[in-house]
This record gives structure tokens, C-alpha cells and sequence, in this order.
């Protein structure tokens, strides 16, 4: 016999439509269901959303759109699409005036981009074949962290926010099959994020099928789907809530945030209705979250943040905040360093250097350099004339050099001196000490 | 010239209702032929006696119904149609508590109440041998017509030829083959069915063709169900003798699934995966 009750925590589809759905008044799907609409307030609020290049009305428009002038990292989509259909993104120009490189590699020319426009006006992609605008927006350039998870798409955080808070969130990574879309419907992986660490927890692949594994490509086997960290996890909440905050008449609500590698969390559209499967790969139920935040009232976008941190960690949340103090970011006045002098694990030295804030770059003792092989022809970078602060004048080398400080690995580049008569053979300037504290005196 | 073209159109016109009406009658004639061959009285004739022999009494108000079906009957309506009639919300109430409770997922609410109709005309299995072929002939047919590059709206038209002559073939086979007994149907079933083909390349194309073969495949379970109850001989009599008890007992029950706000018994399959 099912034990009914622990369904109960479940939102289920019923409950969805007839409970929460009313929260979303007509005039806040209207502007759900058109991206310009949803950019244009967004953008007001001063929530992040890429920038829009241009909006077509009619296919004039485009004609007279001057496309040659267009560098590349722009994307064509349609105002409202849905299942992400109908979206060309172009990565760069091509060897020819007029024709661009799509993220395939496959080339694209105006010709194109305009049939394409064309086809958009005349309602291909929208939901019931209406006419439809076009917009030539920015594109949001792939975090490092996530290249290594899809080859086609772009992964994105879908945050479910009620109340102005955060409930539950997702990744979601399009795959093959899913055609770079990143929409579980469509055979995209969902992997649960817990709230309080941003970190993944559970998989699911399409809207059904539970998965503990996901393809790495560039450790080139599959690697478990729990463990991985978003990046600006915080900051990606904090996006959520004031996306909500702009779109009052939508009380709940799903988020898209794609993170883009300099400019941070963006908003890349709205949804009135969100999808229940993210239940799936979070392995918890909605139902329960949503009534746990029903009536709180949020002062501002922290206490929001703070909300769905502290109600809806993971057990695992105490242990990696312990770990994160462990690894604190306070530096002593003498610390010590792992030195990368090859590849692989042994090829490490440790060894002492000292700190010193004065400095700008890096030293390193000319003899260990060279007793380290470090003074190869491929590794000097260039020479340079430095001034040093007793008034000798010469010409050192700068290295380039890959170290550990704090379990932190920092890829800089550090000059050569003779430091043979001092006590530590390795000096860290503040360049390399970004996101460190010095400690000033010894306790 | 003008009348004279008026005069023969309204004569061919006339020719086509004729068409129409005469395999209807036909069908009736042979079916009883049939049945009484086989020493069986017709369900017809079975449910108007059963109306004579139910003591309505005086109109109270609440026996409205039972007197108005009476006197529709005593004017000629036949008894088929209203039996039918009074099923409909049933089949539609039926249809909507399998998807809202159990979360059987098929067109809309009406196209499953429609088939469910259809399938009670063909019997399940000529209904389904029938929408088979139609839907083999639709997707040949697309097939087909892709190549051709034309417009929709004609490459549908096309669609329809290749349908008609299918169906035509369909029908006189079966009558040789003496298989599920199509070949005496009325055009309504073909055109459901075409209309049920029809959604399934549409969905098709929208979404895709998983999506196209789940929501089919639901909608012919849900219109399977609704024939199995609507041919339920105590469910007609029913429906018949108290009109009333059925409305509300319509009702009562939309009332209940459309204030369901709990699981549906495919998620809780869907969720299962979910606990820890």
C-alpha cells in the first residue's frame, strides 16, 4: 500500500493550477509571455538582462538594418518564443564582410539572419502562429565553470521565487537530444541546487528519468551530477528576488538566470507557469516549501536571500561552511607555497614565502628558478628593467608560474631576482593576494 | 441561365442529401434484418418498452425531464438519440476525472467524448481499425505531399483525397472480409476520426511526435472508457428512466474533481522517484 502521505509535500499539478497559478494575475503572464516586455522592466528595476541590439517591427526594418555592422555575440530570437525555439546565436564574424560564425561553427550570412527574421515575423515560433517581433540581443558569453558540461546551449539556473523568496532552483543543461534547448520537456538535465550552498544535488534527465551521472567533456568520462557549485550563487538568488520585486502581478514564479562570464547573473526570461519536474531532481516537494513561506513578509532582497538559506538547506550545509571557514582567507606575514614545476601531482614544491604588500608582483630567487627549471625559454615571458627599492637598477625576467596559496591555485606571472642572502626565496606581491586579508600583526 | 444553373445545383444538391441519408436507413433496415434473424430484439425497441412500462404519474416538477423525453418520443425523436444525448455529460464527466484524478492526458475534453461516441457506432475494434488505417494514410500521405513543397491548406486537401479513397477501400474489404463489420457505417465516425488523425500530425509538427503518439494513445484509452460505460446496457436504461439522478449526480461529481486539488495517481508514479 503508497504511504499517501508522504506525497503531501508534493505540488502537484491540481494544486499548481488551481492555488498558485491564481497568484499570477492576466496583466503579469502578458508580460511572462513577451520577452521585450519582461527585458524593458527588468532593465528598469536594475535587474541584469542582456542588452538589446534591436527590436524588428516589420520586415523593413530589418532590410534597413545595417547587419555588416554587427562585430558577432549577438542572438536573434523571437519576442515570444516558446521551448526555446527559433534562437540563432552567433558567436563571431566569419572570414567574409557579412557572414558570422554560429556557436556549431556552421557560417551564417545576412541572407540568412534575414529569412530567418522573416519567418520570425510571420509567426513561426510563436505560440499559435501570430505575428511576432524580432529581437537582436546580446549574447551571454558561457561561464568557464559550466563549458565542460554542454556542448550545445548555454546551461541556465531556473529559480522558483514565491513571496520574494527563493524556494527551490535548478540547472538546467541542455544535452543532444534536447537540441540545445534547455528545457527538461525537451530532454535537458536538471540538477537539484541546494539553496543555502548553491550546490548540486540530484539529476534528472527529461521529466522522469533520475540520473546520478552527467557527461564531463573535458575530463572526458562522466562525473556525478551532485557536488558541482554554481558560481555567484548568492548573487543569483539575490537576481531572483528582485526579478520578482520588479514583476509584482506575478506572485509565483520561475526565473532563467544564465550566468554570464563577466557581467554576472542576467535574467534571460520569466515563466508564469513553471514545470513540476524540478521537484524531481531536488527530491523535494514544492508544496511543502510554498506554504513554509506563505505569508512571510520580506523587508528587502537580503532578508529574502537570508529566508532561503536558513529554511531550506541541505544537511550537507553546516559541513561545507565549515569547510569554507577552514579554508580562510587570512594571511600571516610567512605563508607557504605549492609551486607547479610540470605536470602532475609530484611536480610540486613547497616551500615558504613571505608576504609583502609593498611589492606589486611576485619574486622568486634566481637560483631555486633555475634549480626548479623554471628558467626555460619557454617560460620567461620577457625582460624587464625594474627599479628596486635600495636603487639598483637591472634587468630581471619575468616567469610565468602557476601556484597554491590556501588551497587556492593562481596562474601570475612573477619576476626573477637574487634573493640569495634572504631568508625566503619566494616573495608575494599584491597582485597574486586578491581576495586575501593580511594580517597585520601576529596574535 | 442563371435559374437554370440555380435549378441544377439545387437538383444535385438534393442528390447528395439523398446520398447521405439513404446508407443511414440502410443501415438500420440491415441491422434489424440481422437482429432478428438472430432471434434478438433491437436495443431501440427494447428501451421505448421500457418507457412505457415506467408510471410517470402527474408533472411534480421534478419528473420534468422524464415527461418531456416522453413526449419528444411520442413525437418521433428516436429514443438513440437521446439516450445518447443524455450521455454525453456523462462520458465528459467520465473523461475529466480520469485526467484530473488519475492523469490520463488526451485532445481537449471534447475529442475523447467524440470518439467515445464514435467508438459506440463502429465498436472498439472497428473504431480503432478505422483510425488506424486513417492515421497510416495521413502520415503516407504528409509523406508525400512534403515533397511536393505545396501550401498547407492544399497539401491537406490532398490528404483528405488519399483518405476518402482509403476509407472507401477500407469499407468494401471489410464487407468481403466480413471483418469488425465497417463497412456499414455513417460518414460521422470517419470524420472524427479524420479530425483525431488530423491532431496527431498537428501535434506532430508543433511539438513533437512523443508528445503526438502519448496524447493519442490517451485520448483513445479515455474515449475506450467512455464506450465501455455508455454501452453498459443499465447505464442507458438508466439514463432514461431517471434523467434527473444523472444531472445531478453530473453534477456532484464535477463539482468534486474540479475542486480536486490533490495527486494524480500518474504522479504519484512520477514522484515516487522524489523521496528519499
Amino acid at each position: 500500500m503508497i504511504n499517501l502521505k508522504q506525497y503531501r509535500r508534493f505540488l502537484t499539478k491540481n494544486e499548481r493550477n488551481k492555488v498558485y497559478l491564481k497568484k499570477n494575475s492576466a496583466r503579469g503572464r502578458a508580460i511572462a509571455d513577451k520577452k521585450w516586455k519582461t527585458k524593458k522592466i527588468l532593465a528598469e528595476a536594475g535587474v541584469g538582462v542582456p542588452s538589446l541590439i534591436r527590436r524588428f517591427k516589420n520586415y523593413k526594418q530589418v532590410t534597413d538594418f545595417k547587419w555588416e555592422e554587427l562585430e558577432g555575440n549577438f542572438v536573434v530570437k523571437p519576442a515570444s518564443g516558446y521551448g526555446g525555439e527559433g534562437i540563432v546565436v552567433v558567436r563571431k564574424r566569419a572570414k567574409w564582410a557579412g557572414e558570422w560564425r554560429k556557436m556549431d561553427g556552421e557560417i551564417v550570412n545576412v541572407a540568412d539572419l534575414r529569412l530567418h527574421c522573416r519567418e520570425i515575423l510571420e509567426g513561426r515560433y510563436s505560440l499559435h502562429g501570430m505575428r511576432d517581433t524580432v529581437l537582436v540581443e546580446e549574447r551571454i558569453k558561457i561561464h568557464p565553470k559550466f563549458l565542460c558540461l554542454t556542448k550545445t546551449g548555454t546551461p541556465d539556473v531556473r529559480v522558483i521565487v514565491y513571496n520574494n523568496v527563493p524556494v527551490m532552483a535548478m540547472l538546467r543543461v541542455p544535452t543532444a537530444e534536447s537540441g540545445g534547448k534547455s528545457n527538461l520537456q525537451q530532454g535537458a538535465v536538471g540538477l537539484g541546487i541546494d539553496l543555502a550552498t548553491g550546490i548540486t544535488t540530484f539529476g534528472v534527465k527529461g521529466k522522469k528519468e533520475m540520473i546520478r551521472k552527467i557527461y564531463d567533456y573535458r575530463k572526458k568520462k562522466k562525473i556525478k551530477v551532485n557536488g558541482i557549485r554554481v558560481p555567484e550563487w548568492e548573487e543569483i538568488l539575490k537576481t531572483a528576488i528582485e526579478c520578482q520585486m520588479a514583476i509584482s502581478s506575478l506572485g509565483f514564479m520561475g526565473i532563467d538566470i544564465l550566468l554570464d562570464k563577466d557581467k554576472g547573473p542576467m535574467v534571460l526570461e520569466v515563466n508564469a507557469r513553471p514545470g513540476l519536474s524540478i521537484q524531481l531532481c531536488n527530491r523535494a516537494g514544492l508544496g511543502l516549501r510554498l506554504r513554509r513561506v506563505e505569508g512571510i513578509e520580506v523587508r528587502n532582497v537580503r532578508h529574502g536571500v537570508k529566508l532561503a538559506k536558513y529554511l531550506f538547506a541541505e544537511s550537507f550545509f553546516e559541513k561545507v561552511e565549515a569547510k569554507d571557514k577552514k579554508r580562510n582567507r587570512v594571511l600571516e606575514a610567512l605563508e607557504r607555497v605549492k609551486i607547479k614545476t610540470g605536470k602532475g601531482r609530484k611536480n610540486r614544491v613547497e616551500l615558504r614565502a613571505k608576504v609583502d604588500t609593498g611589492a606589486f608582483r611576485s619574486s622568486i630567487d634566481e637560483d631555486l628558478a633555475r634549480q626548479l627549471g623554471l628558467l626555460g625559454e619557454k617560460n620567461v615571458l620577457y625582460y624587464r628593467h625594474y627599479r628596486s627599492s635600495l636603487g639598483k637598477h637591472n634587468d630581471r625576467p619575468v616567469i610565468a608560474l602557476t601556484f597554491w596559496l590556501k588551497g587556492r591555485l593562481i596562474k601570475t606571472a612573477v619576476n626573477v631576482a637574487n634573493r640569495s642572502k634572504l631568508r625566503t626565496k619566494f616573495l608575494l606581491g599584491r597582485k597574486d593576494l586578491k581576495g586575501f586579508l593580511v594580517k597585520a600583526i601576529k596574535d | 441561365m442563371g435559374l437554370v444553373a440555380f435549378l441544377w445545383t439545387k437538383e444535385k444538391a438534393m442528390a447528395i442529401v439523398d446520398e447521405v441519408v439513404i446508407p443511414v436507413e440502410e443501415n438500420k433496415v440491415v441491422e434489424m434484418d440481422k437482429l432478428e434473424k438472430t432471434g434478438d430484439k433491437t436495443l431501440v425497441f427494447e428501451l421505448e418498452r421500457l418507457l412505457d412500462q415506467q408510471e410517470v404519474g402527474k408533472w411534480n416538477g421534478l419528473n420534468t425531464m422524464r415527461k418531456l423525453i416522453r413526449l419528444a418520443v411520442a413525437r418521433g425523436v428516436s429514443t438513440n438519440t437521446i439516450v445518447l444525448l443524455l450521455l454525453l455529460p456523462v462520458v465528459a464527466t467520465l473523461v475529466s476525472f480520469l485526467h484530473y484524478v488519475l492523469g490520463l492526458r488526451g485532445y481537449g475534453i471534447f475529442t475523447p467524448t467524440m470518439v467515445a461516441v464514435t467508438f459506440l457506432n463502429t465498436g472498439i475494434g472497428g473504431g480503432l481499425l478505422l483510425f488506424a488505417s486513417i492515421l497510416l494514410i495521413s502520415l503516407v500521405s504528409r509523406w508525400l505531399t512534403k515533397r511536393l513543397r505545396l501550401h498547407f491548406w492544399p497539401a491537406r486537401s490532398m490528404n483528405l483525397l488519399l483518405i476518402s479513397v482509403g476509407t472507401f477501400f477500407l469499407m468494401a474489404m471489410s464487407s468481403f472480409l466480413g471483418w469488425f463489420n465497417i463497412s456499414q457505417i455513417s460518414i460521422f465516425p470517419v470524420l472524427m476520426m479524420i479530425m483525431l488523425a488530423e491532431d496527431f500530425v498537428r501535434t506532430q509538427l508543433a511539438k513533437s511526435r512523443k508528445e503526438a503518439k502519448k496524447l493519442t494513445f490517451g485520448t483513445l484509452v479515455l474515449s475506450i472508457f467512455g464506450a465501455i460505460v455508455m454501452d453498459i446496457r443499465l447505464v442507458q436504461e438508466w439514463s432514461l428512466l431517471y434523467p434527473e439522478v444523472l444531472f445531478v449526480l453530473v453534477l456532484v461529481l464535477n463539482f468534486w474533481v474540479g475542486n480536486y486539488k490533490g495527486i494524480r495517481l500518474t504522479e504519484i508514479e512520477r514522484f515516487k522517484k522524489a523521496i528519499r
